[in-house]
């Protein structure tokens, strides 16, 4: 499908290769070196801290509803104002960063690790069972992240686990077809024909060649797709589907916000600003990551692939 | 070419045929009970077991398959739990209205963005430029809801410079267009800013190429060597392009619904979800994933049509 046309558009024929390994660290140093790749990293640094310490920072209990001091404006007391039932806004909003990351990461990860097992299995055995994989892979791209949500999570009921599926199961084919792509071109290299006839099982072959040469342009890939699964996580809640009011969760603030955007605005202040935030760091630091990748394809055409494409559906 | 269309179109068969089963099946898929889960925790055992017969659980699940499949080909998509009226009746109308907008903002996202690249690209370090490079990342990052939420503060909550909400009616088009502007610029925002990214790019790579000099050498006018060469061969890349901004601009369309209220495929779907109302629910979700299907494989065929490198190769590889 046109996906995989504007992968190879966009990741250039060879795919994100051309960078000579030299382990994690000096690829760290080489991307911390940027001005892009040093700022975004302090600012995402910057972000986990406040995820882990929001109950130190915020001002007040993200949950202490005040019925007196509803829909305020900003004041010393609450900087970004109060919400409907009168909850700190700017405390919702620190609060809000933890969820946006403990939805984002395991459903991302999650996600790379089942379409990366799946991808090898359809691309290095081939056959009926890679054709199988391929009609499915493309069965659950037909469903944009939000509409695979409406459908799942109405008959799922929504929590923070159903939307951390719902998230996964929207990336898996993306990544599986990926690495299906990438395998099906080192399956054809010499050393692999030379380890099988060597005797090397199946089985030895992925997991010791095949599995090291595939993986790490992908690592890139999946760092430029957490801001994507935060996009959608925040979207669901906006739409109602994700995660349930009171949870501080950006989404569920957008949601009030917008219920009251005509008496007072300042709900939503808060979450827009730690969404363009967090997104905008991570899709600097992919694009710097895969600056350093390849030099060659500095060229922004490959900017971003098509899969982080898709997954921005909100 | 022929052999390809053929068989991209076989495959687009098979995985509506595929998406259909999982969606007769999806009731059954999931934990618990359906009949249950739908009517809520206070429902009666009676009510239970006549919503079971209503869906049709009662019958084995490819029973259930084969009746949602052979009615949705007839264009019958069930019957609304709250209504009682036919499912496609219902959505109609809201339909059209996602439709528009979708093909509104599919079209105003080329239209300003590739200009802006090409702009871009012949003006190099000019105020287009600067504009490109400077805005793109945070435009890229941006999600439409929180571009659409901007644009509603903006225009229309204190300033009512464009009206708010709801579609209108295609009996008034001036009101009508009027109240498309918002929505479709909330979408297509993204766009600019990628289209313009990619078109900026890929003009000045075809400059570069050794047949842009040849083609000089011969003494081509500089405006023939831009717009007639160069533009065509930095076009393709925005052709393979179009299936993604399918995908994405429906999805977008859920939210911008909701934002400003219009009548659509998205909010009926959301409100049907409110209503604990399946069919209504399973028939948007085929409609959408439908849409996107039909949308990728005119961008793939349009793509191999115009890339004949691509045509040459002729293997017509769809498993690849």
């Amino acid at each position: 499908m046109s996906v995989q046309a504007s992968q190879q558009v966009l990741l250039g024929e060879t795919g994100p290769g051309g960078y000579e390994p030299r382990g994690l660290l000096a690829f760290a140093r080489d991307v911390a070196r940027r001005p892009a790749g040093a700022a975004s990293a302090a600012v995402l640094l910057l972000l986990v801290l406040v995820a882990i310490f929001a109950p130190l920072l915020a001002p007040h209990n993200p949950d202490t509803i005040n019925v007196l001091n509803t829909l305020a404006s900003p004041s010393a007391g609450h900087l970004l104002g109060t919400d409907s039932l009168g909850r700190d806004n700017l405390s919702r909003t620190l609060y809000g960063t933890r969820l946006a990351l403990e939805i984002a990461l395991p459903s991302v990860l999650g996600a790379f690790a089942v379409g990366a097992v799946l991808g090898l299995i359809a691309g290095y055995l081939g056959g009926p069972l890679d054709k199988l994989l391929v009609i499915v892979f493309d069965s659950v791209i037909s469903f944009p992240a939000v509409i695979l949500g409406l459908a799942l999570l109405s008959l799922l009921g929504p929590s923070v686990k159903s939307v951390i599926f719902v998230i996964a199961v929207s990336l898996v084919p993306y990544y599986g077809r990926l690495i299906r792509a990438q395998t099906l071109s080192e399956r054809k290299n010499q050393y692999v024909k030379a380890e099988r006839s060597l005797g090397a099982s199946r089985a030895r072959v992925l997991r010791r060649h095949i599995l090291p040469n595939v993986l790490p342009p992908l690592l890139v890939i999946v760092a430029m797709d957490i801001p994507s699964a935060v996009i959608i996580e925040a979207g669901l809640a906006f739409l109602g589907l994700g995660v349930q009011p009171p949870t501080p969760d950006w989404g569920v603030m957008l949601n009030d916000g917008f219920t009251n955007i005509g008496t007072s605005p300042w709900e939503i202040v808060g979450p827009i600003v730690g969404l363009l935030v967090m997104t905008t760091a991570f899709t600097l630091l992919g694009e710097t990551m895969r600056d350093v990748l390849d030099p060659r394809q500095r060229l922004p055409q490959r900017g971003l692939t098509g899969r982080r494409l898709r997954k921005l559906d909100a | 070419m022929l052999l390809y269309v053929a068989k991209r179109l076989g495959l687009a068969a098979v995985v509506i045929v595929v998406i259909m089963a999982l969606l007769g099946a999806l009731v059954n898929l999931v934990p618990g009970d359906p009949a249950r889960i739908i009517l809520g925790p206070h429902a009666t055992p009676q009510l239970i077991a006549e919503v079971r017969r209503s869906m049709g659980l009662d019958n084995p699940i490819y029973v259930q398959v084969w009746d949602f499949m052979w009615q949705a080909v007839h264009g019958n998509l069930g019957t609304d739990f709250i209504s009682k009226a036919s499912v496609s009746s219902e959505i109609g109308a809201p339909l059209v209205n996602t439709l528009i907008l979708s093909v509104v903002s599919l079209v105003l996202s080329v239209v300003v963005g590739v200009p802006m690249g090409i702009l871009a690209a012949v003006r190099r370090g000019g105020i287009v430029d600067a504009l490109v490079r400077g805005t793109s990342v945070v435009l890229l990052s941006a999600p439409s809801y929180v571009i659409g939420l901007l644009l509603l503060l903006a225009f229309a909550i204190d300033v009512h410079l464009l009206p708010a909400l709801g579609s209108g009616s295609l009996s008034n088009l001036g009101g009508y267009a009027e109240r498309l502007i918002m929505p479709s610029v909330a979408l297509a925002a993204f766009w600019w800013a990628y289209l313009a990214r990619l078109v900026r790019s890929s003009m000045l790579e075809v400059l570069s190429d050794p047949f842009v000099r040849t083609s000089r050498a011969y003494g081509l006018k500089e405006r023939v060597i831009r717009y007639r060469v160069a533009l065509k061969n930095a076009l393709v890349p925005v052709t393979a392009l179009t299936g993604l901004m399918v995908g994405y601009i429906l999805a977008g369309t859920v939210y911008v619904e909701v934002i400003f209220e219009r009548t659509g495929l998205g909010n009926l779907a959301i409100a049907a979800i409110g209503n604990r109302d399946w069919p209504v629910v399973r028939a948007a979700v085929l409609i959408y994933a439908a849409a996107f299907i039909v949308g990728n494989l005119l961008a793939d065929v349009a793509y191999r049509f115009l890339d004949p490198r691509l045509r040459l190769e002729e293997r017509a590889e769809v498993f690849i």
